[in-house]
């Protein structure tokens, strides 16, 4: 029973980080209805950026998020005003194809820069861990997972309370009609973009605390991302939330009765599962 | 049709998740140019953050000081810090095809030497590896030796170690996903051990550069196994060994579980880390620094005095292989390829840092193994097992 409430915890904060790396790409889907496979560039970038500062200068990961979030803002924007924006009218695909190019692009520079290594970035409290009764929890998983949900609720507080998230929303359920508003939408698009990138990089900074650093991180997160949205509702916060959790209390059961091996192959299954069982839900 | 994307995307997705060996461009110092208009180049490549081209020097320069090989000089053309395989390769070609190397000596991991046989094979380069382990790596073709013992061997004799002088009958095997080495030695260790009456009570395996193993180690501690093989690098070792003392990780008699590990852990990090949760573990490797005999010890404190710190296995047996390879090249009387591969294959007897008895069919080694316990942080000789 120890152990089952031990394992049960830890894949709920795992799962919360599952959810604040997969909002970013769900949010990008609501508003511009574009599938964002850069988001495994961003992801796998918030990592390297991270490791690098950390074995450059010393700089606490957590710390870190002062860069990667406004960096990953900024490069987002950048990517939507310079190429995204440029397809708007094309089909899907075409969009689809774009951005995938753009994640190969960043992998590849990534292995020209840093080799195939897999790196690790380990902190003071990497091997930390805190017990509560019986349960025994990782203080680098309860640390990530207490940013994950801060990011949520200053996610959640710009979206509902703020012009900015106000435009957003207004954009995501009909982009026309905001338009004859008066609201910008070339710019909502950017920002949109910005914060599904700023959100991606963060993700990969508070996981970079426990996953290898490798160029193929994106790959192996990114479907993750897609179970999550495709489980949550592509738009929804709170499902996306739930959807993060039960990703990681699954993985972790399956990892701890069944086989370690077996971890990834949740998501997958999951995926699959859910696109064949169900009609997406676009609008959350 | 609102799936299609997102059906898409995933299907472009699982298509590009095998991608794990993408290129890579070799990132290590570029080879040391010979100043011998005419020396007989020797490529020596190092796997990884390794000493191991020290054993190779200490080689070269008894060579030279006996006058060389065939009348020439030899010159030991050396590529440290090799990443990965892509990388190993690169290093290889460059070493024959720019310095007219005439033999090339290592890596030390599995994975960059089976790649680098072919490389030689390709070349009609004569090839002896150094710490690699994995039987797989001769088999690449007829030019391509090993200097140390195998996995095969080296799994047995842990297995048999934990089995019959630890009195253990349930173990817990862990490994590093995809890592020839890792797996080639955790599957010998499991075969051997099962047939030896043993249980294995867990066996899985880890990513690279995982950090936080609460689960593998949960799951072990729940195993209650007598005994843990991970036959891994010093980086993983030093971080499951201290989270899974910290649950703690006992056996079915509430004793602590002892840690075994195999010849990648006689490096200097696990001991100069002070990592308290190696305390008491057991390991095997190709020397003991202790040793008595007379060319280790020769060989030990040239080493030292030349360097200034102990040298450790892989250092041993990247000796042994330049040697080998000089002394096959000397008794050939020739460089030809074919007429040093026959002399390194009728080795018989080499006495270096290491011993050897002969080649067999396959061009493994047959020698001895030694396990060293690590005691009040430091590592010390236990018992050899031989062949």
């Amino acid at each position: 029973m120890t152990d089952f409430l031990s394992v049960l915890v830890s894949g709920v904060l795992v799962g919360t980080v599952y959810a604040y790396m997969a909002y970013g790409l769900g949010l990008i889907y609501g508003v511009l209805r574009v599938v964002n496979l850069a988001h495994g560039a961003f992801l796998t970038l918030g990592v390297y950026v991270t490791w690098w500062l950390h074995f450059t200068f010393g700089i606490d990961p957590l710390v870190s998020l002062l860069v990667t979030a406004p960096l990953g803002f900024g490069l987002g924007a950048a990517v939507e005003r310079t190429l995204v924006f440029r397809l708007r009218d094309s089909p899907p695909v075409t969009t689809l194809l774009l951005l995938f190019g753009v994640w190969l692009i960043v992998r590849n520079v990534l292995y020209l820069v840093f080799g195939g290594t897999d790196r690790s970035l380990l902190t003071s409290y990497s091997l930390e861990s805190l017990a509560l009764g019986p349960v025994t929890l990782s203080i680098p998983r309860i640390v990530v997972s207490a940013f994950s949900l801060l990011g949520f609720v200053a996610l959640a507080f710009v979206l509902k309370r703020t012009w900015a998230g106000l435009a957003l929303r207004a954009v995501a359920q009909d982009r026309g009609a905001a338009a004859l508003s008066g609201i910008p939408v070339d710019r909502v698009w950017a920002t949109a973009f910005g914060i599904g990138s700023a959100l991606a990089m963060s993700a990969g900074t508070l996981m970079s605390l426990f996953y290898s650093v490798t160029p193929e991180f994106g790959a192996r997160f990114l479907l993750k991302s897609f179970c999550v949205v495709v489980l949550g509702g592509l738009t929804n916060i709170g499902g996306i939330l739930v959807a993060g959790i039960g990703l990681g209390v699954a993985e972790d059961l399956t990892a701890f009765y069944i086989h370690t091996g077996f971890r990834d192959v949740v998501s997958f299954l999951v995926l699959v599962a859910a696109l064949v069982m169900r009609r997406v839900d676009a609008e959350g | 049709m609102r799936t299609t994307p997102i059906a898409c995307a995933a299907a472009i997705l699982l298509a590009a998740c095998d991608d794990r060996a993408a290129p890579t461009p070799a990132t290590a110092p570029a080879p040391v140019a010979a100043a011998d208009p005419m020396p007989a180049n020797v490529g020596f490549l190092v796997s990884g953050d390794r000493t191991y081209a020290n054993g190779g020097m200490i080689a070269v320069d008894e060579a030279n000081a006996r006058g060389g090989l065939l009348g020439r000089s030899v010159e030991l053309i050396v590529r440290m810090g090799l990443e990965d395989a892509a990388a190993a390769v690169a290093a290889a070609e460059t070493m024959i095809l720019d310095f007219d190397a005439v033999a090339l000596i290592g890596p030390n991991r599995s994975a960059h030497a089976i790649e680098v046989g072919a490389v030689a094979e390709r070349h009609g380069v004569p090839m002896i590896t150094t710490a690699a382990t994995n039987p797989g790596v001769t088999g690449a073709g007829e030019l391509v030796f090993m200097a140390a013992f195998t996995d095969r061997f080296q799994g047995r004799v842990m297995a048999d170690f934990a089995f019959d002088s630890l009195g253990a009958t349930s173990a817990a095997v862990l490994t590093e996903r995809g890592e020839v080495y890792s797996e080639g030695i955790g599957e010998f260790f499991v075969d051997r051990f099962r047939s030896l009456g043993g249980v294995i009570a867990f066996d899985e395996s880890y990513e690279r550069g995982q950090t936080d193993f609460t689960l593998e180690s949960r799951s072990m501690a729940a195993a209650a196994p007598a005994v843990v093989f991970i036959p891994s690098w010093e980086d993983e070792v030093a971080l499951l060994t201290e989270q899974a003392r910290a649950l703690p990780l006992l056996d079915a008699d509430g004793e602590p579980t002892v840690f075994l590990g195999a010849d990648a852990w006689d490096n200097p990090t696990i001991l100069e880390e002070g990592i308290p949760a190696v305390e008491g573990s057991f390991f095997s490797t190709h020397f003991s620094p202790d040793s008595d005999d007379p060319t280790a010890r020769a060989f030990v404190e040239t080493y030292r005095a030349r360097y200034g710190i102990t040298p450790v296995g892989g250092d041993a047996v990247s000796y042994d292989a330049v040697r080998l390879f000089l002394e096959a090249a000397t008794r050939a009387g020739s460089l030809d390829a074919e007429a040093v591969r026959r002399e390194i294959l009728a080795t018989e007897n080499y006495a270096g840092a290491t011993h050897i008895s002969h080649y067999d069919d396959l061009r493994h080694p047959t020698k001895s193994a030694v396990i060293l316990t690590i005691v009040d942080g430091m590592k010390s000789f236990h018992q050899q097992v031989d062949p």
